[in-house]
C-alpha cells in the first residue's frame, strides 16, 4: 500500500508538472484522460502486476508520470542496482547491487539469445517476481522472474529485446521487485 | 553410424527431443523449440542433472560447462516419465549420434521413450501408457521413413504396450535400467578387438545382464515374443550374481604362493611365466569417461599400483572409468584362466572374460579384459580375481568352479594337480 510519504512525494511531482492529483491527457490516441496517483504507484509497487496499456501509452508521452513511476519503483524495490561500472568494457557488462548481483551469459545454442542471470546473496531471502531496467529518460522494461532455485533464476532474451537494450546501457538502472 | 531421434511418449502426442547444448548457464533448462520459452519442468530437469542429486552429469560429464539446454519440440509441463528418454537423448549426444531437428538428414531411427529413471538408473514405471500410445499411434503418419523402437519400463508398463494393437513395424522394447534403453539404440562399451589376443568386453548393467526383451510386431500383425538372451550375458550373470558364492580364505600355504616378491613390487604380478598387470582405465585430458564409454574414445591406462599387503592400492572412482586386467604370457603353451568374483558393489555391465582367458585355448603375447565401473557407487565395488595357470587345458577346472565358487580344498586340489593359483584383491571408492 501506498505511504504517506510516498503519495506526498508522488502529489508533489504530478504537481510541478501541474498535473495536481492526476494526469490530464487530451492529445494522445489510447492515453487515458486521468491516471490516479494510487494506480500509478499499485503498479509499480506490485510485483505481479502487469503495465496496462493505458498507462503504458501515457507514459511514453509523459516524463513526469515515467519520473513518478520509477520513484515509486524504487521505493518499492527489494533491491536495486545502480548504474555499471564506467570503466566496463562489456557489452552487457554485470551489475553488483546490494545484495543481488545481474550477469548475462550468452547461449551456446541460438547466438541470438542470452541467459540473463539474477543470483542473490542470501538464498533465503524473499525471492524477486520481476526485473525493471530503467534508462535515463525513465523509460523502463520489466521481464518476470520465475524458477529460482537457491537464489538463482534465469531466463532467455533475444539480443534484441528491450530489457537487453537497456542493460547494455551502462547508464541505465535495475529493480528487482 | 547411425542416427537416431528420440521422441518423448506423452499423452498429446509424441514429442521430439530436438537438441541438447551444453551451456555455461548455473541451471539447466527445457526449452520449448529453440526459442527463448522456458518449459515448467526445467527445475526437475536441472535436479535429474545435477551431482548429488541427479544421474546426467554423473554418468556423462564432468563437462567444461556446467548445464544442459534441451530443446523439446513440443511442451511438456509436469511429470517424470521424460527422464528416460532424455537420459538416451544425452548417451546419444555423447556419442554424435543424436539426429538433430532441422537437419536435412532423416534420422536412421526413432526411438519413442517413456519412462522414470531413479539415482541408481533403475528404469521406473509411469502412468498413462495406452494414451500415451494411442496419441503416438495418431502421430505416426508424422514419422514415417525409419524404423521405431518404443521403449518402456519393464513389468506392467510393458505389458500393456504388448496388450495394445500397435503397428507392424514397432518394435517394444522393456526397459529395466537406463542402459538398457541405450543398449536398445546399439549404445554401450565398444567391443573392439585390442591387440592379437586383447579384448575389450562390452559390459552391461548388473541389474541387467540379460538382453532387454524386444518384441517386433510382424508384417502380418502378430506380436511376437523374442526373447533375446545373450550367452555372454548370461554367463556374466552367473559369474557376478550367480549361486551364493561363498568366498574363501586363502589357506597359509596359497598365500604363500602369492606372496610378492620383491621383484614383483611395483604394479605388476607375476605367477610363474604369468604377469597380471591391474590397469585403471581415466579418460584423455578434456575427455570424459562418457566419450570413452560411448563414443570409443581410447582411454588412458595406467597400472595401479601394489600394496604392502600383496594385493592392489585402492583406487578412487573419480579418477577413472573402468579397469583392465591384463595377463601377458611369454612363452606359447601357456594356458590362463581370470575369474572374477564381486563382493561389493556394482559394475556397469556385465560380459564374461575373453575366451583367450577361458583356460581352454593356448596364450601366448597379451590378453586383456575390461570392465567399466558407474559413476556412481552405492558402496565400494571390491572384487576378487582368481588367475589360473598350466600347461595343459584347464576349462573343466574353470568350468568347475563357475558352477561354484571353490573352496579352499578346491583350490589345493588345483594345485596338487600342477595348476598354478594366484589371487587379486582390489577396491574401487568413490
Amino acid at each position: 500500500m501506498p505511504t504517506p510519504e510516498n503519495m506526498a512525494e508522488a502529489r508533489q511531482r504530478f504537481a510541478a508538472s501541474e498535473l495536481a492529483d492526476s494526469v490530464a491527457d487530451t492529445a494522445a490516441d489510447g492515453a487515458p484522460k486521468s491516471i490516479s496517483v494510487s494506480r500509478l504507484y499499485a503498479i509499480a509497487s506490485d510485483p505481479g502486476s502487469p503495465m496496462p496499456p493505458d498507462i503504458a501509452a501515457a507514459m511514453l508521452q509523459r516524463p513526469a508520470l515515467r519520473a513518478a513511476y520509477r520513484d515509486f519503483l524504487a521505493g518499492a524495490a527489494s533491491y536495486s542496482v545502480a548504474e555499471a561500472i564506467a570503466a566496463s568494457s562489456e557489452d552487457l557488462p554485470t551489475r553488483r547491487g546490494d545484495g543481488c548481483l545481474i550477469r548475462f551469459l550468452l547461449s551456446q545454442a541460438e547466438p541470438d539469445q542470452v541467459y540473463l542471470v539474477v543470483e542473490l546473496d542470501d538464498p533465503g531471502r524473499a525471492t524477486p517476481k520481476a526485473l525493471v531496467f530503467c534508462d535515463r529518460e525513465n523509460f523502463c522494461s520489466v521481464v518476470e522472474l520465475t524458477g529460482w532455485r537457491d537464489g538463482v533464476t534465469q531466463l532467455i532474451v533475444e539480443t534484441g529485446s528491450d530489457i537487453l537494450r537497456m542493460a547494455r546501457d551502462p547508464t541505465s538502472s535495475a529493480y528487482l521487485k | 553410424m547411425k542416427s537416431i531421434a528420440v521422441y518423448i511418449a506423452t499423452t498429446s502426442g509424441p514429442v521430439r527431443v530436438e537438441r541438447v547444448t551444453p551451456e555455461r548457464a548455473p541451471q539447466s533448462l527445457v526449452c520449448l523449440g529453440r526459442s527463448s520459452s522456458i518449459l515448467p519442468i526445467s527445475g526437475d530437469y536441472d535436479d535429474f542433472v545435477r551431482p548429488g542429486s541427479g544421474v546426467i552429469e554423473r554418468e556423462f560429464g564432468p563437462h567444461e560447462n556446467v548445464s544442459y539446454r534441451l530443446d523439446l519440440s513440443g511442451p511438456i509441463t509436469s511429470g517424470r516419465s521424460w527422464q528416460l528418454g532424455f537420459f538416451l537423448a544425452h548417451a546419444l549426444s555423447t556419442s554424435g549420434r543424436l539426429a538433430l531437428s532441422g537437419d536435412e538428414a532423416v534420422p536412421d531411427e526413432i526411438a519413442v521413450v517413456t519412462g522414470q529413471v531413479d539415482f541408481d538408473l533403475n528404469v521406473v514405471s509411469v502412468d498413462h501408457i495406452p494414451q500415451k500410445l494411442s496419441s503416438l499411434i495418431d502421430a505416426l503418419p508424422d514419422m514415417t521413413g525409419c524404423s521405431i523402437r518404443l521403449i518402456v519400463p519393464a513389468g506392467d508398463n510393458h505389458d500393456q504396450a504388448v496388450r495394445t494393437v500397435l503397428p507392424d513395424d514397432i518394435e517394444v522394447i522393456s526397459a529395466t535400467t537406463a542402459w538398457d534403453a541405450c543398449r536398445a539404440v546399439g549404445l554401450g562399451p565398444d567391443d573392439k578387438s585390442v591387440g592379437a589376443q586383447s579384448q575389450t568386453v562390452s559390459i552391461l548393467p548388473e541389474q541387467s545382464q540379460a538382453q532387454p526383451t524386444v518384441i517386433r510386431r510382424r508384417p502380418w500383425g502378430i506380436a511376437t515374443l523374442t526373447a533375446l538372451v545373450v550367452a555372454a550375458g548370461l554367463l556374466a550373470a552367473y559369474l557376478v550374481l550367480g549361486p551364493n558364492f561363498n568366498w574363501i580364505n586363502f589357506a597359509g600355504e596359497m598365500r604363500g604362493r602369492i606372496a610378492v616378491s620383491d621383484s614383483e613390487v611395483g604394479s605388476a604380478l607375476a605367477l610363474g611365466q604369468v604377469k597380471f598387470r591391474l590397469l585403471s582405465r581415466r579418460p584423455p585430458a578434456g575427455r570424459t569417461c562418457a566419450d570413452v564409454q560411448f563414443a570409443n574414445v581410447p582411454p588412458v591406462l595406467d597400472p595401479v599400483s601394489r600394496a604392502a599387503t600383496g594385493g592392489f592400492q585402492e583406487s578412487q572412482l573419480k579418477d577413472i572409468c573402468g579397469l583392465t586386467f591384463e595377463v601377458e604370457v611369454p612363452d606359447q603353451g601357456r594356458y590362463v584362466a581370470l575369474l572374477l568374483k564381486i563382493r561389493s558393489g556394482k559394475r556397469v555391465g556385465g560380459a564374461p572374460s575373453p575366451p583367450s582367458l577361458g583356460g581352454d585355448t593356448p596364450l601366448s603375447g597379451v590378453a586383456s579384459w575390461s570392465i567399466t565401473l558407474p559413476r556412481h557407487l552405492s558402496e565400494p565395488f571390491a572384487y576378487e580375481l582368481i588367475l589360473l595357470e598350466a600347461r595343459r587345458p584347464i576349462g573343466a577346472e574353470v568350468n568347475q568352479i563357475h558352477g561354484g565358487w571353490p573352496d579352499p580344498g578346491a583350490l589345493q586340489d588345483l594345485v596338487r594337480q600342477g595348476i598354478k593359483v594366484q589371487t587379486v584383491d582390489h577396491v574401487v571408492r568413490n
